[in-house]
């Protein structure tokens, strides 16, 4: 399956996205979504960029700091692979 | 009193509070929360003094920057970390702070402790405010932040800092209005806390874009007719593009390859709708706050000189205004401008009618 990782927001406001085929199970994304997800809002913070992972057409915010260490590998290449959204 | 600067909820004082520690026996204490009430008067019997003075003397007062007298204890306190291209702040380590240590070699870092240097006695010298949160906290500034990082922020306690990536985006230290900008973001959250979506957030966004640029034009001794007004020109690469311009929003950067067109609005009847999300930039709050750029640029063009001078003081006047709600709206700056314009400099003054023809240029009714 395919898996998306999209970074929105900052300074100026410009999408990312970076696509990676992955042998995950649908049971082991859900897993995953259910643990990295996260609330949507800035809190005090301003500019600052917020990452997402689209799965199932769905779009869930994600916290960058809960990413399981079985899947920090996979996330930093496909952050390293992040590409500007044209619009 | 704020022992830790990393929770700004603990440093909000209510007056009550802040007598009581005003009487304390603890001399330390006392003399900490009488510069705090000061500092809190201070702006408003200014208004108050403005508001009964005759012409002459306004003419000689408003003409020059009213400067704060500089005590022997007050100045910025600086601290740069540098995150070694990592996201974690906890593991960054201090590399600089303004002990009497010697500059380090790092051009990012010379950078924010210069910008940051600049925005304190920006504050402190127009405004008599110590530091982000008005009780002289500590600048921390964060660099290197994670791997070709393009963008900066503020997290709710200090600046943090990308590289870039080195071909859109050089290091986002580049540009002192980036840097003015981050901070004032801090200043904003101590004084009207505006909500950070639809036109409080733009509002928001807007405050800092002007400080910003008033913090790079006060560093270069730039008039209001002579700046460029851009911002985030050395950051966004190749001498035809800059961020954002204030002067002509939506010029910012034209055909760009990579990321297009400045979406910036100049006036109200652009005003760009966009759902109140993460994916819509909560409103639009980078885009719309072109607007109100657009009116404070007319209004400090219109009245000459020195930006910071009266639109700068007039608009600092509104953000540290207790009346300027969190969920303000463009309306309300726009009335605010004008009340407090009219109470510094006389309500039928050229600078009154320089704010209404700012607010008129932006088509904000």
């Amino acid at each position: 399956m395919k898996i998306n990782l999209i970074r929105t927001g900052g300074f100026i406001p410009v999408t990312k996205k970076a696509e990676q085929e992955v042998d995950w199970s649908e049971e082991e994304v859900q897993s995953l979504i259910d643990a990295i997800k996260t609330g949507e809002g800035t809190g005090q913070a301003r500019d600052k960029t917020g990452y997402h992972i689209s799965y199932n057409a769905e779009f869930f915010p994600i916290e960058w700091e809960k990413i399981p260490v079985k899947y920090i590998t996979t996330f930093e290449e496909l952050k390293d692979k992040l590409a500007i959204v044209k619009k | 009193m704020c022992q830790n600067h990393f929770s700004p909820v603990r440093c909000i004082i209510p007056p009550y509070i802040n007598n009581r520690l005003a009487a304390s026996p603890d001399k330390n204490i006392a003399e900490i929360a009488i510069n705090t009430k000061f500092r809190s008067y201070r702006f408003r019997s200014d208004r108050t003094f403005f508001k009964n003075a005759n012409d002459i003397e306004k003419g000689i007062l408003c003409a020059l920057p009213r400067r704060a007298k500089k005590t022997e204890t007050e100045s910025a306190k600086l601290e740069v970390y540098d995150c070694k291209t990592a996201t974690s702040l906890t593991n960054a380590v201090l590399l600089w702070e303004n002990d009497g240590t010697a500059l380090p070699a790092d051009v990012d870092a010379v950078n924010v402790i210069n910008a940051g240097d600049a925005t304190w006695k920006f504050y402190y010298e127009l405004f008599g405010r110590n530091s982000i949160d008005n009780l002289g906290m500590t600048i921390q500034q964060y660099i290197h932040y994670d791997r070709k990082y393009d963008n900066a922020f503020w997290d709710g306690r200090r600046m943090i800092y990308g590289d870039g990536d080195g071909e859109i985006f050089g290091s986002f230290t580049g540009d002192i209005d980036i840097i003015g900008h981050e901070l004032t973001h801090g200043v904003t959250q101590y004084e009207a806390n505006l909500e950070y979506h639809g036109q409080a957030g733009a509002m928001n966004e807007s405050f800092s874009d002007i400080f910003g640029v008033l913090i790079k034009q006060r560093v270069l001794n730039q008039d209001a007719k002579t700046a460029d007004w851009l911002i985030g020109e050395n950051v966004l690469l190749g001498e035809q593009y800059a961020l954002r311009s204030m002067k002509a929003p939506g010029t910012g950067y034209k055909n760009h390859p990579q990321i297009g067109d400045d979406p910036q609005p100049a006036t109200m009847d652009e005003y760009v709708d966009l759902p109140d999300t993460d994916q819509g930039d909560w409103g639009g709050v980078h885009y719309n706050s072109g607007i109100t750029n657009f009116a404070f640029y007319v209004t400090a063009y219109n009245m000459g000189g020195f930006a910071w001078e009266k639109a700068g003081q007039i608009w600092y006047s509104a953000l540290t205004d207790k009346s300027l709600q969190q969920n303000a709206t463009f309306n309300d700056l726009k009335n605010l401008t004008l009340d407090i314009a009219g109470e510094l400099f006389g309500e039928n003054s050229l600078e009154v009618k320089a704010v209404e023809d700012g607010w008129n240029a932006a088509k904000v009714k």
